[in-house]
């Protein structure tokens, strides 16, 4: 279907991505080797074309901030690579990537605690713009205004305190420092888990808006799959620091092909109380990131695992033009079967 | 009734709990900030009632004052607050004591906040059933302990001496429930957004326990959320708040097929659906007004899309009787059938 048209370059590249944290243990630990490992991330593989946005979704603990934050390097990586605008950006060194963070930027989960509380806002508007050197200071508070009507405040807020405004209106003011310095891609990490229905959508609306205005490349990610399902283009199901489901939102909402993707629509409970649930509620819950089970990670909670299940972690693989899927009991659709069975030597 | 739960308790009648015309007011600077200003409940036994409303509408505060749990300069006033027949208002504070966790218990929102973090989970239950269980020697403790723990689908052996650190928000939330239901004598079990923190497959088994209590012990529940899925989910009859204040009641279906009040009409119609048809986001504008604000009328008229004129200003809506089982709705529309929002009025 999309063969003839040509796919345009990622913006962002992610090739094999590792993070990995050091937990415990003191300097007897570290010198018999026993020191333990949590793998946040490991090894995760995506791109994002321009002015797409790739959602990741999946429970506390399955590496989605860590992805985020280790895109932008506010984690470092231990392994793998991030390719931006077809720049490594994991060799950068402190300076070049001070450079290049211009471009890409953060919109944080909690807005009250990702402020500095003792700054206005136009301050707080403002910093992205004097950490690098943007401007002088009458073209930064220029700016400020329009950034705050960008996102649909007014220039009365300028002189306020975070503790002034509600928390909608905070978050606003995060994504309006997020946009400060005109960047290309943007990682929104949870941005409105912690706002009330009202408010909610208000910010889902500026965020679309300001995605088509600005041409926003972003990286969405949520719990929320109400909120996904209207932002994203593609969505990324993520569990225990590794993709095990990703495809377009159209291929991932009507034909979710892993258990764990199903499980995870089925939970979410839908505001009709003719469409209760009758079938009971998915068993167990996230395994351990230090002692992960062997074969795949899903498998202890997975109630078609079979034997292979439980020894081989399964490839993330292709299974529909576009959606790719980590489990053995998939099998790749008769349309790309064809010209896909040799991967699977066994 | 609708509902075949509240069907097999309805001969019973009695309520559970009845609230009414509560108001808590705290200090803020000096100053009175009314939190609750109209509030009124009422819970049938094996009843889930849901208490619906966005951040500073009072929900919890409602939950607390009627527990006994705010402490001057917060002060409380209700007509009633009758508990099983007792009106709470006249305990002592011992006896206030024996109710809390003894009738009436209270889940909160966040489970690793709700265990002192350094004592073990073994012997901040043991202080549990020590105040509500006279029926156990001490040397039973353990054993009631593992069967109320095997009750929320935790297999507690070796864990008693654990930390509350080392067990996941799932396990916590699951292990405070059992906390909640030690005492035999539980009739209502208040539970303060009691699955916001959770991952959505935890939620869903944590939702599927309440409802298991529910049956088992016949439980009344006050379930306080900002989410109407799981109110969806869950709940046999609604209560709206915003502002400190009841605006509509109304059993859980006529809720979502005929809402009365115009707050909790574009409430629903501000959830983004799954999957999401494409269309662009209704949004509410503008935001709860502050608890300090002076408002002649109604207090959501600034909001409202649905706006009658001048009287929306100037007078306060009553809560208007919608329907003969018991619906009330706190808006100007609600008297004059051919003005009034929402089709398919069922009565």
């Amino acid at each position: 279907m999309t063969e003839n048209v040509p796919t345009p370059a990622p913006l962002l590249s992610v090739k094999d991505l590792h993070t990995h944290f050091p937990v415990g243990g003191g300097l007897l630990t570290k010198l018999r080797g026993q020191q333990q490992i949590v793998h946040a991330l490991d090894g995760v593989s995506v791109d994002i074309a321009p002015r797409q946005t790739l959602a990741i979704i999946g429970e506390s603990g399955s590496g989605k901030s860590t992805m985020g934050r280790s895109i932008l390097r506010l984690e470092e990586p231990t392994g793998g690579s991030v390719s931006f605008r077809g720049r490594d950006i994991t060799s950068l060194s402190r300076e070049e990537l001070r450079r290049e963070r211009q471009h890409m930027q953060m919109v944080f989960q909690n807005p009250y605690s990702s402020v500095n509380k003792r700054n206005r806002l136009v301050d707080i508007i403002a910093e992205p713009l004097r950490v690098h050197g943007v401007g002088d200071a009458s073209s930064r508070r220029q700016r400020s205004v329009e950034l705050l009507e960008l996102v649909g405040l007014n220039r009365d807020f300028l002189h306020r305190y975070p503790h002034e405004v509600s928390g909608g209106q905070l978050q606003r003011v995060g994504i309006a420092r997020a946009l400060a310095t005109n960047p290309e891609f943007l990682v929104a990490d949870e941005p409105t888990a912690s706002l009330d229905v009202s408010v909610r959508a208000q910010v889902m609306n500026l965020l679309t808006d300001l995605k088509s205005e600005l041409g926003l490349t972003m990286m969405f990610i949520s719990h929320d799959l109400a909120v996904v399902s209207y932002i994203a283009d593609q969505i990324a199901v993520m569990y225990l620091g590794r993709i095990v489901e990703i495809g377009s939102k159209q291929q991932l909402e009507s034909a979710p092909q892993h258990p764990y993707t199903k499980a995870l629509f089925a939970a979410a409970p839908k505001p009709d109380p003719r469409l209760r649930k009758k079938e009971s509620a998915p068993l167990g819950e996230v395994p351990n990131a230090i002692t992960r089970p062997t074969g795949c990670f899903y498998s202890p909670r997975c109630p078609l695992a079979e034997a292979k299940c439980f020894t081989d972690y399964p490839r993330l693989e292709t299974k529909a033009a576009g959606q790719q899927v980590a489990c053995h009991l998939v099998a790749p659709s008769p349309l790309v079967g064809a010209t896909q069975l040799p991967i699977t030597p066994v | 009734m609708t509902n075949p739960s509240t069907a097999a308790t309805a001969v019973e009648t009695d309520e559970v709990l009845r609230v009414t015309d509560l108001r808590t007011t705290y200090q803020f600077r000096g100053l009175p900030v009314p939190a609750v200003k109209r509030f009124s409940l009422s819970v049938k036994p094996g009843e889930i009632v849901g208490l619906v409303g966005e951040s500073g509408s009072g929900k919890s505060t409602a939950l607390k004052s009627i527990l006994g749990m705010l402490r001057p300069p917060a002060q409380v006033e209700a007509e009633e607050i009758i508990l099983t027949g007792r009106d709470l208002r006249s305990l002592s504070e011992e006896e206030m004591r024996k109710v809390r966790g003894g009738e009436m218990a209270m889940i909160f929102q966040d489970p690793i906040n709700s265990f002192n973090p350094s004592w073990t989970i073994g012997s901040q239950f043991r202080r549990v059933l020590s105040l509500h269980r006279p029926d156990l020697e001490r040397k039973e403790y353990d054993e009631e302990i593992l069967r109320l723990l095997k009750g929320v689908g935790i297999d507690g052996r070796g864990k008693l001496n654990s930390y509350p650190f080392q067990f996941s928000q799932g396990q916590l939330q699951r292990i405070m429930i059992a906390v909640a239901c030690a005492s035999k004598e539980l009739k209502v079990l208040l539970a303060d957004e009691p699955t916001t923190s959770l991952d959505v497959t935890i939620e869903a088994q944590v939702l599927e326990l309440l409802r298991t209590l529910r049956v088992e012990r016949n439980l009344s529940m006050v379930l306080v959320t900002h989410d109407l899925s799981v109110v969806a989910e869950m709940c046999d009859k609604v209560v709206v708040m915003y502002a400190g204040q009841v605006v509509e009641v109304a059993d859980v279906f006529n809720l979502f097929e005929s809402p009365q009040h115009p707050y909790t009409q574009q409430l629903l119609q501000a959830i983004p659906g799954f999957p999401h048809d494409g269309e662009r986001l209704y949004a509410m504008r503008g935001a709860v007004p502050g608890l300090a604000t002076e408002i002649q009328g109604c207090w959501f008229a600034d909001r409202c899309d649905s706006k009658l004129g001048s009287i929306c200003d100037t007078t306060p809506p009553p809560l208007y009787p919608v329907t003969a089982t018991g619906g009330l709705a706190a808006c100007h529309r609600v008297p004059d059938p051919a003005i009034a929002g929402g089709e398919g009025k069922n009565s």
